[in-house]
């Protein structure tokens, strides 16, 4: 059985992570997952503290644990870029933290690193408004060039081909024969997938009420630190990852909102997309780097509808199911995350324990410690 | 010219459209400065609104504009309450293309949410008035301060309400508020008891209206105990965004002492609660099992009733639900 330590500051409950239920368990990992996140408050996805609570929470595990695989996810760039009015200088500082931060770690332990820049963020240059339309054009929060139709009519076809901020217009059905993907995520799918050009995002059905200022640009290629080996595609990166352990011990790094522009590390950069598909910060980046495959463990698609209704890891984005063959759950080794990608990293990150924080929409909710099912 | 939305009465001018910044006079009538502008829609289970007794499991489209006719201190929602309204972050939307959004995504019913339907009264209430004619049900959040007129109409088209009732104090109205009293919430509590299913909510601020809890629980106890009410333990933002956090074993206590006077009393706005689930108040047998999700609400994981009644002692406890044939006009 998986649990979940939750921490709302002052305040801690212990539950079956598969159905929230409140119980009573004890054990080594789960004494640990709970002096760790009653010690550390989440400072809040834009304030720059919590660069450091991911670093700190991080080395505390690696002490207490000593993983052999290790997966953090640094988001407060992307946050910041999303939300705050641009400033140069702070922009600076935080780029600074990040990789201090990152080489720190390194410095303290000795995991290899694997640092990813998932990518640049760029101005908004305008959103592409879908609500004149005959269909239901659902943006939501959850990607930036991509949206979904549904039920349009011909005229919304037309106009969408003829808008020169739309890229293109894919129906579900040749999204299918081209990428494939899981069961639920295509049962999800769109009729349309609508694909907006680089500075572009939609709004619509579903879209935050927040105003943003910045958004990911189209990262054809994005940068890769690591003494590990040389990588290609975004696909590549399990495989190197996988091939080492449990003989080297590997921390997979995942900084948002930082692409080839900002990155501070020695790096190559590699493919970040899979045909005409361009990868930006979503649920489908962390896993298709994770478990090395294109679409084949994500269960919501771009411009998604259904709400999950069950009962099901109710902490796990709607997920009725966490994915397999993710790093984190590779047999014979111990592994541990530490992210600020909410419901995010338990999904991508497999690990044995898996700490994040608990925000939506920028409201700062605690903290939760997954400890996942024996492998 | 003097607007009768809200309790504030404003007097309106060429320049001033009131606390709120929606309404403005054209041609001797009080009209709203951006009709159909909505700056949300979209959908939510209903238990996350909140709505714990109406349409339980059930999917809403919950829409929104901006501004408010109070000032709450600590409103966690003043980035679209409190900002100034800029007409490029509203979308427009007649109440056809809002019914359709919500065929489409196989919502059940419509709700007003995220800030205050007095200030946008008129187009809301012409969705709704399509809405009831389409078989939707439709139902509001608001803070209760409106005129008895306003109460009058909302009541007509809407079916269900959630209410935020902060204090019983006046002072902490004025003080936290922005409003002289409290006495016409109040009166619209008593109103809509009588005429809509509502539920009541009060955000919990520590060591500012926490001591209330008792008092405002025989409030409600007095007025009907089977009003479900949630207490909401709020995260101050705005400003009081450095203010501490309420004390949750503290406000438990005293919610055991509430749960003498009030049947369903609720307490959310943190994960992992346990005082989101309906227990039957007779025998004490789970009824609605619900998960929180750290957000205002909840959602909904089992319903243990068998026809609409507790397993344990048949005792049918009160939910509002939907005609069989109102349900298939919708899908």
């Amino acid at each position: 059985m998986s649990v979940a330590v939750i921490d709302v500051r002052e305040w801690q409950t212990t539950v079956d992570f598969a159905t929230g239920d409140v119980i009573n368990v004890d054990n080594d990992l789960v004494a640990l997952a709970k002096d760790l996140i009653s010690r550390r408050y989440y400072p809040g996805d834009v304030d720059n503290r919590s660069i450091t609570w991911v670093t700190d929470t991080a080395l505390d595990i690696t002490k207490a644990y000593e993983p052999d695989f290790l997966f953090l996810s640094y988001t407060q760039p992307h946050f910041y870029s999303l939300y705050q009015p641009f400033d140069p200088m702070q922009w600076q500082i935080i780029c600074r933290s990040i990789f201090d931060d990152i080489a720190r770690l390194v410095n303290e332990t000795d995991y290899v690193p694997v640092v990813v820049g998932l990518g640049d963020m760029i101005p908004l240059k305008e959103r592409i408004d879908l609500t004149p339309l005959d269909g239901l054009g659902v943006a939501t929060n959850w990607s930036f060039h991509y949206a979904g139709l549904f039920s349009p009519s011909q005229a919304d076809l037309e106009q969408l081909n003829s808008d020169p901020r739309v890229e293109r217009i894919v129906s579900k059905e040749r999204f299918s024969e081209l990428f494939g993907g899981s069961k639920e995520f295509l049962r999800r799918f769109p009729d349309y997938l609508l694909v907006a050009h680089e500075g572009y995002t939609f709004r619509g059905f579903s879209s935050g009420i927040r105003k943003i200022g910045r958004i990911p640009a189209k990262n054809l290629r994005i940068p890769v630190h690591t003494p590990l080996g040389n990588v290609q595609r975004l696909v590549d990166i399990h495989a190197l990852i996988d091939k080492v352990l449990p003989q080297q011990k590997v921390a997979l790094i995942l900084v948002e909102g930082i692409g080839q522009r900002d990155f501070q590390l020695p790096h190559k950069l590699i493919d970040n997309t899979e045909h005409w598909y361009i990868y930006e910060n979503s649920r489908d980046h962390y896993l298709t780097i994770t478990t090395g495959m294109h679409f084949q463990y994500g269960q919501f698609p771009p411009g998604h509808l259904d709400h999950d209704k069950g009962p099901k890891y109710p902490y796990s984005a709607g997920f009725t199911a966490l994915p397999e063959n993710t790093l984190g759950r590779k047999k014979g080794i111990r592994s541990a995350a530490v992210g600020t990608r909410n419901m995010v990293t338990h999904l991508a990150a497999g690990a044995d324990i898996c700490i994040e924080c608990f925000a939506r929409q920028l409201y700062n909710l605690g903290t939760i410690a997954i400890i996942n099912d024996p492998k | 010219m003097n607007c009768n939305f809200c309790e504030r009465r404003c007097e309106l001018s060429g320049d001033y459209h009131g606390f709120c910044q929606m309404y403005k006079v054209e041609e001797g009538r009080i009209v709203e400065r951006y009709p159909y502008r909505w700056s949300c829609y979209q959908t939510s289970d209903i238990e996350q609104i909140p709505f714990y007794h109406a349409f339980p499991g059930s999917k809403s489209l919950v829409l929104g504009t901006m501004g408010c006719n109070m000032d709450c201190k600590y409103c966690i929602n003043s980035y679209v309450a409190k900002k100034q309204v800029e007409e490029s972050r509203l979308y427009t939307l007649t109440p056809e293309q809002i019914l359709k959004a919500a065929r489409i995504s196989g919502c059940q019913n419509i709700v007003f949410g995220v800030n205050e339907v007095t200030v946008s009264l008129p187009s809301f209430l012409e969705v709704a008035k399509a809405a009831n004619n389409q078989g939707f049900a439709v139902g509001c959040l608001t803070n209760g301060y409106l005129t008895e007129e306003v109460a009058e109409l909302l009541a007509e088209h809407v079916s269900f309400v959630n209410l935020s009732l902060k204090s019983i104090s006046d002072q902490f109205y004025r003080h936290y508020a922005s409003i002289r009293d409290v006495s016409p919430i109040i009166r619209n509590i008593r109103y809509f008891a009588e005429r809509v299913h509502l539920e009541i909510t009060t955000p919990i601020v520590q060591d500012v209206n926490d001591h209330e809890i008792p008092e405002i629980a025989h409030l409600i106890g007095e007025i009907d105990p089977s009003i479900p009410w949630h207490l909401f333990r709020l995260l101050p933002e705005y400003k009081m965004q450095d203010h501490q956090y309420p004390d949750i074993r503290r406000i438990e206590s005293l919610l055991i002492q509430a749960r003498q006077e009030i049947s369903y009393v609720y307490f959310s706005n943190f994960v992992g609660s346990k005082w989101v689930s309906t227990d039957c108040p007779l025998c004490g047998t789970p009824v609605m099992k619900r998960v929180s999700m750290g957000t205002c609400g909840a959602k909904l994981a089992a319903d243990m009733r068998v026809k609409e009644q507790c397993l344990g002692c048949g005792y049918r406890i009160p939910f509002l639900k939907q005609s069989p044939s109102v349900q298939e006009a919708v899908s």
